[in-house]
């Protein structure tokens, strides 16, 4: 999907809900509540984080593509988007945030390494400058210390990239931007330019390789590689479906009669919700002074027992589990 | 003795000029003073020093991405304990750094690192044999490149156990190097100037009525001469524009200019250095730190703002001391546009607001400039510092022009800037009957075809033996 089909697609589905800049801010990944719920609420976690580098003079300027070419109409405040041809993708931003760029950025220092191993040149330039990606390289490198893992890694990336989802060109994407002894990498602009499209749409078509694939890695290696780059998602559906309806302002009552659910199963899932999202605001459901006392309590009686607490307090087991969910 | 620790350190047999004196004298604790024009190997210098005295050696470096490319390069050459002190790094890293800072034999860092108190400070306890101030040249205001922030050294420097200080530069006019020892407060300095004619680098210029011609000229000019080479452009813009222009003939060529990734910067070097690509449109931002000594060409699409500048541009060419052309276009238009870059000194207005809190729009230049002025000057000085500033400034200006306009030898109008004589030689420049010609190698055009690309293939040759 190239990146003015992708705006149209997020417009689209923002349904004029949200301002313009909606979908800068959820291509870049910000890290604000609203911009998370709304990936929620709107379904768009594929979307979520795809582009961290994005600027707003590139996102600026395809708004303005699109207006100039009549798919976008801009009326104060709400807009009109032509709804693009139907395509389906395999993004998964919420699942990556930014995770994929870590697995790649990984793989080209190990790859590099290796390559100049094998002409046994040890003195080069490393590819990627990021500390905390060479100290994990140099621990990779630690662990695996087998004469044949150069060759080993080979046949896992081939492996890999037989699959007959992803296309040729995404496999260039792939394998150009990694470096070698006395092969450097293609930037980005390099390889979008053989192909004559944007910059920017090779990188969607290479992200969305990395997207696919890293979910199919099952190889020992490219596993290692992979540690730590993928945000397993915190919320059960059901209980994602709760927040939807929190998000949209219903009461809990409202969401369990709506859900046809037990009050304690919609309580549960507020739990699950608080705990996996540090941003997530209890405050309509229990008071900042009460969840003062619940740690004071916690503080006095050195325990975390919710039968002692709920005893000692005299407040409901729900309100103690979900101010325990905040520290103070 | 010193030949025996260089071919053991570096496996070299023998010095270039300048280096060996440079290093005794840095031995025998004398303050330095070192003009080495670009790819003399300056940092050889105090590479060696450091090695022989074995004693750490500190690095202040203006230009942020020189520093990362100069810590590149040394641990290429295999010196590993070398670090960078910049804002470039993390929170965390710069803690773990600074928590280890006796770890390191060479330690980098910016003017505005040594601002700060606390790492001021601990750098002033480490045993230092020797502190390098490099692109020394950018502390006066005479020079180009000019950075307030250098002057703040003057006070950080004045401490009791101060090691020998050699400061290098790439210009040496004679207001430059009084500033370099003022500001660095060293009055004893040795001097080291060397000659900065670099005979085998041909002076081309060339008239043009417009701007499309000179794009025109380009693609003539490439199309039909081998490289490698470089085209410096004024703008961003203007060497994407190029590139595209030139990959229609299939040319290996890419832009580079300082809105690029760091990582995809290095990436375009390191394809330079490998012969995969054969030109670069670049703005100034390329060129320090780029190894490669068979540059056959360069050409300025835009005159450079100063002499300075230009003449360490032209110098990344024939480092390998075989004939290289570096040919310069001109419109009218260009001494416009070169005259509104060097009118960017802050007006007596512009001052007086300043001081006066007034809010302002200015350039972010003015602002830095301003901002020091404010801290260390009286109004009517900081006026009068303005105004001096943009007579130098006008100088500077005219004689860029003057390299444009003169119908005298171009290398004898060049060197005089920098206050040195020429000795007469053939074919040296367009105005003393240079033929062009004699200096492009033909290129065949049969040998470019389309780059075909093979995954699987790439993917073998990195990675299988
Ligand atoms: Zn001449």
């Amino acid at each position: 999907m190239n990146f003015q089909l992708l705006v149209r697609q997020i417009l689209l589905i923002f349904n004029s809900e949200r301002t313009i800049s909606a979908p800068y801010h959820l291509l870049k990944g910000k890290k604000s509540s609203q911009t998370l719920e709304d990936a929620v609420l709107f379904h768009l976690q594929p979307y979520y984080h795809l582009l961290p580098f994005l600027t707003r003079e590139s996102y600026d300027a395809v708004i303005a593509k699109l207006c100039q070419q009549g798919d976008l109409q801009l009326t104060n405040e709400r807009y009109t988007v032509k709804p693009p041809p139907q395509q389906s993708s395999h993004f998964d931003g919420f699942s990556y945030r930014g995770g994929e760029r870590v697995f790649f950025a990984r793989l080209q220092l190990l790859v590099q390494t290796l390559s100049q191993r094998n002409a046994q040149n040890m003195k080069f330039v490393p590819v990627v400058t990021d500390l905390r990606i060479q100290r994990f390289v140099k621990q990779f490198l630690r662990r695996y210390t087998t004469a044949s893992l150069a060759e080993d890694l080979y046949k896992e990336i081939v492996s890999l990239l037989a699959d007959e989802a992803i296309s040729d060109w995404q496999r260039l994407l792939f394998t150009y931007r990694l470096s070698g002894y006395e092969q450097p990498a293609q930037t980005l602009e390099q390889l979008a330019s053989t192909k004559d499209v944007a910059t920017i749409d090779a990188e969607l078509a290479w992200l969305e390789a990395l997207h696919y694939l890293l979910k199919r890695v099952e190889s020992p290696l490219l596993l290692a590689l992979l540690e730590g780059c993928i945000v397993s998602e915190p919320l059960t559906v059901s209980a994602a479906k709760t927040l939807q309806f929190l998000a949209q302002g219903y009461t809990l009552e409202q969401v369990a009669n709506e859900r046809k659910l037990k009050l304690a199963t919609i309580h549960d899932h507020v739990i699950e919700i608080a705990r996996n999202r540090p941003t997530f605001d209890i405050t309509p459901y229990v008071e900042d002074k009460i969840v003062r006392r619940v740690h004071q309590a916690v503080a006095t009686l050195k325990t975390r027992r919710l039968k002692v607490l709920q005893q000692t307090l005299n407040i409901d087991y729900f309100t103690i589990r979900l101010a325990l969910t905040r520290e103070v | 003795m010193l030949e025996r620790a260089l071919q053991h350190y570096f496996g070299f047999s023998s010095f270039r000029p300048g280096q060996e004196e440079v290093i005794r004298a840095l031995l025998a604790n004398e303050d330095v003073v070192a003009l080495l024009p670009t790819g003399t190997g300056k940092s050889l210098c105090y590479q060696l020093t450091g090695r022989l005295k074995e004693a750490p050696v500190l690095i202040i470096s203006p230009l942020l991405s020189l520093m990362q490319d100069q810590v590149n390069q040394m641990k290429k050459l295999g010196f590993k304990r070398v670090v960078a002190l910049n804002s470039f790094l993390t929170r965390e890293q710069f803690t773990e750094v600074l928590a280890n800072l006796a770890h390191y034999d060479y330690i980098f860092v910016s003017p505005e690192m040594l601002q700060n108190v606390n790492i001021g400070r601990r750098l002033k306890q480490l045993p230092f044999g020797l502190i390098v101030v490099d692109e020394a040249h950018c502390i006066s205001e005479w020079g180009h490149d000019f950075r307030p922030d250098y002057l703040r050294l003057n006070t950080w420097l004045k401490y009791d156990s101060r090691p020998p200080i050699v400061a290098l530069t790439a210009t040496a006019t004679s207001k430059v190097l009084a500033d370099i020892k003022d500001v660095l407060c060293i009055k004893e300095a040795s001097m080291y100037l060397a000659p900065i004619d670099r005979k085998e680098i041909r002076l081309a210029r060339q008239w043009f009525t417009t701007a499309q011609e000179k794009v025109n000229w380009i693609e003539e000019y490439v199309s039909t001469t081998l490289g490698p080479g470089i085209i410096y452009t004024s703008s961003r813009k203007k060497t994407e524009q190029l590139t595209a222009q030139l990959r229609k003939w299939r040319i290996k060529v890419a832009a580079y200019h300082g809105g690029m990734t760091n990582e995809d910067r290095q990436l375009i070097q390191e394809q330079f250095l490998a012969a995969e690509l054969e030109w670069i449109v670049a703005t100034s931002a390329f060129g320090m730190g780029v190894h490669k000594n068979n540059i056959r060409h360069v050409i300025h699409e835009t005159m450079s703002p100063t002499l300075s500048g230009y003449m360490q541009e032209i110098g990344r060419a024939a480092r390998d001391g075989q004939d290289a052309l570096a040919t310069v276009l001109c419109t009218e238009q260009d001494k416009e546009v070169l005259q509104f870059l060097h009118d960017t000194v802050p007006t007596e207005e512009m001052v007086r607001a300043y001081y006066a809190h007034v809010s302002l729009a200015i350039s972010d230049s003015n602002a830095e400039l301003l901002k020091y002025l404010y801290a260390n000057y009286e109004l009517s000085q900081a006026i009068v510092y303005c105004q001096t500033l943009k007579v130098e400034k006008n100088k500077a200006f005219q004689a860029t022009k003057n390299y444009m306009e003169t119908s005298k030898c171009l290398r004898a109008t060049l060197l005089q800037y920098f206050e040195q004589a020429t000795v007469p030689q053939q074919a040296c420049c367009t105005q003393c009957g240079l033929n062009v010609e004699d200096y492009k190698e033909v290129r065949k055009f049969t040998n470019l075809s389309k780059q075909s690309l093979d995954w699987a293939l790439r993917l073998q040759q990195m990675l299988l033996k």
